[in-house]
């Protein structure tokens, strides 16, 4: 966890955010400060507004009160492009309709600050495209035609896609939700590597509770609309988060980085008990 | 990427198809293309095609090109002794016989391209039978000369006749023709005002529904001439249609059919009480004779006028001024 | 993989594009050439091929029939037809680009409705010729379209967003009404029925200088304002969201590009009435043909619906000579096996 400065590159102050004018707000008067370097994992239990506010930071969600503040500058008073030109966004489901192949996907990234004329692609652009397949490990798909693509390949390139943006702060939301095991830890790494030794900003939604306390360097969980967690992983994951906040059981071992081994709701009842019976036989 | 073949093989299949049918291939037809309707249009309706010239008997001079819209103003082109100028007509032309085998430039909405292939000096029409929006686009014809005449009665006849005739070239033929106009017109006349009675006439111009002629129409006008009266004189229409117990109570003295086929009426029982149906006053004049403002409908108008004679006479009971004609 | 080979694959893959963009340019401006060449030499009035190259090599020696129904006649609607093919398939492809739809009729966005609505007022109150050259009709339904466009727009657009749903569902609203006015006029037309129908089935009859210059410009500007928006209208089909992340002004790509939809569709309209189909069709097939770019689909689709039109116009007045169908009725007669056609892809 080096290279964390005291600069905050992300701000948020006392914003609120509702999905339609007369409804109630999903979140109200939040403010949060994303310091340069750090690995920020949000959490919490479905429908309380990760996405939302994943959304609000990133300038893709119009607010109803309050400024986002990305490396200084105001969002609303920016331009798309400049936006794109510093943060990058990922979302949980990519659908493309049109057969392109996977090396013109990933050098859509580039428009932002694309060489050529109206948003063509140039000799630099396509290098960039091309490295950053490659450390996605989606080079060998450059030429197949999205289609054909797994969720998880397609998942892939778009993280592939959204390096290409060369910014210094990443988004994403839920990246590992249809990937494979194997694929879960690639993706979990690559971003470790990308905020260790390029130092980027990653702000990453996630569920997964292990990989959160694993990689994260900030936790910050979300319950109604409300922060009620922020800290390192070690001072957040406890047992009264997880019974407070997602209303679960479980077993943690503690540290630095814990662990998190949930425990059935079953296990106090008389078939529960066989239930526990034979897990412990085995 | 197969569909994309197979699309492609479509369209090349279809591309070879046009090539072969346009006649890239000069095999087919001499003049090298269209082929197949052109040999359906020159034989299908028995008339000519479009690229015989006329030319004056014995000088070997060309005259002039007409092409007529409407039957009514080719049938006065032909009485101006302009026939054999005619180098396109419509397909409704039909009198005189010759008119029938000339090459056609359409029906209703006259071609253009069919028009333009008969290069006319002259175009004749009469602007209120075309669709609208056609007569704009005779201005891509530039070296014709067009000429729009509205006849829809003799008095435009008359206005029309000079005129005509000087686009023809046939000044003289025009006034001879004029003073015959008047000529008939008088003798019908005064034939007919010596009668003591005037008969009720009913003419039907259309079998199915049965259209009689009211006061706008010219034919009125021809019945008066005839020495009839019409029993539909008053109705302000053209051509109103009439039902068949209206016509009962009208009771008119005498019935001509002036229309090409039979009326679904006269098997009824309500068309055989009719008085004048009963006593065989019924007469057929055919539709050509009356149906167009020319100097056809004159010698119709005569056969009327010895029709009615034929029932005024028995009506008054004695002999009034005997009908003199000229055939 | 180094700086060297990544180059030596930059240059060799733009080599190739460009060589595709070239190879698709060339065939499509030959079928168009092949389109043109069929349309001026067949017509009611057969003429030999050997007039088709008298009138291009030497013009003063052709027989003045066949003068005039080349020049006259036939050459304007050509010019005609391609203008408007042009610009419906420009128009088609925008809008299935931005609606992320490839079935996305330049027509749903209400101009045609408007227009006939505008046609159908100038012809059943015969509202008079404002200027000799231009006769009403054409003007009226300008007129009706953009108004019709600007309505489903202020209909559509909600706190300066327009979502797509809201937009298909203002076009249809729009449609429906002004539908039901036009058949309201066609009840109490009388005798102008007739060219009412006419002109809602589209014929190029009217070609003349006039109408070109109705469409020429909008298809000019149109055409150049969308094809700065290739490269965005290639972004957006990943979605709304993803094409702002990227860096996108989705609202500001969405109202040029229904702009010059609509104006290019609203002008081709009200020059030769609705003719249907062509501007789903184009794009489609040309999409399947060609690939999904818009820099390379735009144009060639462009080209390719100019063939189209042509072509279709030339059978119209060649099927049943010397009578003239009206374009509209064979477009839509083409329509129905292509949609067949997708079906049975589809369910394979």
């Amino acid at each position: 966890m080096n290279g964390i400065d005291s600069a905050p590159v992300l701000e948020a102050r006392h914003i609120t955010c509702a999905y339609q004018i007369s409804s109630d707000p999903v979140f109200e008067d939040l403010s949060l400060t994303v310091k340069k370097g750090e690995l920020l994992g949000i959490l919490g239990p479905n429908g309380t507004g990760k996405s939302t506010l994943l959304r609000a930071l990133a300038g893709l969600m119009p607010l109803s009160s309050g400024q986002v503040f990305v490396e200084g500058d105001e969002c609303a008073k920016l331009s798309r492009k400049a936006i794109a030109k510093k943060l990058a966004f990922v979302p949980q489901n990519t659908h493309i309709w049109q057969p392109f192949t996977c090396r013109e996907i990933v050098e859509m990234g580039r428009y932002a600050k694309a060489e050529g004329w109206g948003g063509g692609v140039g000799l630099g652009d396509a290098a960039v495209a091309y490295r950053c397949m490659e450390e996605t490990g989606t080079a060998y798909l450059a030429e197949r035609r999205v289609g054909e693509l797994s969720g998880g390949e397609l998942q892939r390139v778009r993280i592939a896609q959204a390096l290409a943006q060369e910014t210094d702060i990443l988004f994403m939301d839920e990246p590992t939700n249809h990937l494979d095991i194997c694929f879960q830890i690639e993706i979990m790494d690559l971003v470790w590597r990308l905020n260790n030794e390029r130092g980027l900003t990653v702000v990453v939604v996630l569920h997964d509770l292990n990989l959160a306390s694993q990689y994260c360097s900030r936790l910050i969980v979300l319950n109604e609309g409300k922060i009620v967690r922020d800290g390192r992983p070690g001072e957040v994951i406890n047992a009264d988060l997880l019974e407070q906040v997602f209303g679960v059981r479980a077993d943690i071992i503690a540290g630095e980085r814990p662990r998190v081994f949930l425990r059935s709701n079953l296990t106090t009842t008389e078939q529960g008990k066989s239930l526990k019976a034979r897990i412990s036989q085995n | 990427m197969v569909e994309r073949k197979r699309v492609v093989l479509y369209v090349g299949i279809f591309v070879v198809l046009l090539l072969l049918i346009t006649g890239f291939y000069e095999k087919f037809g001499s003049k090298g293309l269209g082929w197949f309707y052109y040999g359906k249009y020159s034989k299908g309706n028995g008339r000519a095609t479009l690229w015989e010239a006329p030319y004056a008997p014995g000088t070997g001079s060309r005259l002039m090109r007409v092409v007529s819209l409407t039957p009514a103003l080719t049938e006065t082109v032909c009485d101006l002794g302009a026939g054999d100028c005619l180098v396109g007509v419509t397909d409704n032309d039909d009198y005189p016989e010759f008119v029938k085998k000339l090459p056609s430039v359409g029906d209703m909405y006259p071609n253009l391209e069919l028009i333009a292939a008969a290069a006319p000096d002259l175009l004749v029409y009469d602007p209120q039978l075309l669709p609208a929006g056609v007569q704009s686009r005779f201005k891509a014809l530039k070296n014709t000369q067009k000429l729009p005449l509205h006849l829809a009665n003799l008095e435009d006849l008359r206005q029309i006749l000079p005129v005509l005739g000087q686009a023809l070239q046939r000044k003289e033929a025009a006034d001879k023709l004029a003073v015959r106009l008047e000529d008939k017109i008088e003798r019908l006349e005064k034939a007919s005002s010596a009668w003591q009675r005037k008969p009720r006439v009913f003419l039907a111009i259309w079998p199915n529904p049965i259209v009689t002629v009211g006061k706008t129409s010219y034919i009125d006008g021809l019945i008066t001439w005839a020495g009839g009266r019409n029993c539909y004189g008053e109705l302000n229409n053209d051509y109103p249609t009439v039902s068949l117990e209206d016509l009962v109570r009208q009771n008119p003295d005498l019935v001509i059919m002036s229309c090409s086929g039979m009326s679904t009426w006269e098997k009824s029982p309500g068309w055989k009480s009719l008085p004048a149906v009963m006593n065989k006053r019924v007469y057929f004049i055919p539709a050509g004779l009356l149906h167009r403002p020319t100097m056809r409908c004159l010698e119709g108008t005569e056969l009327m006028q010895r029709y009615c004679w034929e029932v005024a006479k028995d009506m008054t009971g004695e002999l009034g001024a005997k009908v003199e004609h000229d055939s | 993989m180094d700086r060297q080979s990544v180059e030596a694959a930059w240059s060799k893959s733009r080599r190739l594009a460009l060589r595709k963009y070239v190879g698709y340019a060339v065939v499509a401006l030959l079928v168009l050439a092949a389109c043109v060449v069929i349309a001026v030499i067949y017509g009611s009035v057969p003429l030999p091929v050997s007039d088709f190259f008298a009138a291009i090599y030497d013009p003063e020696n052709l027989p003045e029939a066949s003068r005039i129904i080349i020049f006259d006649l036939r050459l304007p609607r050509v010019e005609l037809a391609m203008v408007v093919g042009a610009a419906l398939a420009l128009a088609g492809c925008g809008l299935q680009g931005i609606l992320r739809n490839p079935l996305a009729d330049p027509y749903i966005v209400g101009t045609s409705s408007g227009a006939s609505l505008g046609a159908a007022l100038a012809i059943v109150c015969h509202i008079p010729n404002i200027t000799p050259y231009l006769p009403s009709t054409p003007i009226m339904a300008f007129l009706g379209a953009v108004l019709a466009m600007l309505v489903v727009y202020k209909i559509a657009r909600v706190n300066n967003v327009l979502p797509v749903e809201t937009f298909l569902l203002a076009g249809v609203i729009v449609g429906s009404f002004t539908g039901a006015v036009v058949s309201l006029l066609m009840t109490v037309a009388g005798e102008d029925l007739h060219r009412v129908i006419l002109w809602m089935m589209g014929t190029l009859g009217e070609a003349g200088s006039t109408s070109l210059w109705l469409v020429l410009p909008y298809l000019v500007v149109g055409g150049v304002a969308l094809f700065t928006c290739a490269v965005p209208l290639n972004i957006v089909g990943m979605g709304e969201e993803n094409a702002q992340a990227l860096g996108v002004n989705v609202e500001r790509l969405k109202t040029v590009v229904v702009l010059a939809c609509s104006l290019m569709t609203a002008a081709a309209v009200s020059a030769v009435g609705m003719i249907g189909f062509l501007g789903l069709v184009v794009p489609h097939v040309t999409r399947m043909l060609v690939g999904p770019d818009h820099r390379l689909l735009m144009p060639i689709a462009a080209v390719n619906g100019a063939s189209f039109l042509v072509i279709v116009d030339a059978a119209a007045r060649v099927v049943a000579a010397p009578q003239e169908l009206p374009v509209g009725v064979l477009t839509a007669l083409a329509g129905a096996p292509f949609f067949f056609w997708i079906l049975k892809k589809r369910a394979v």
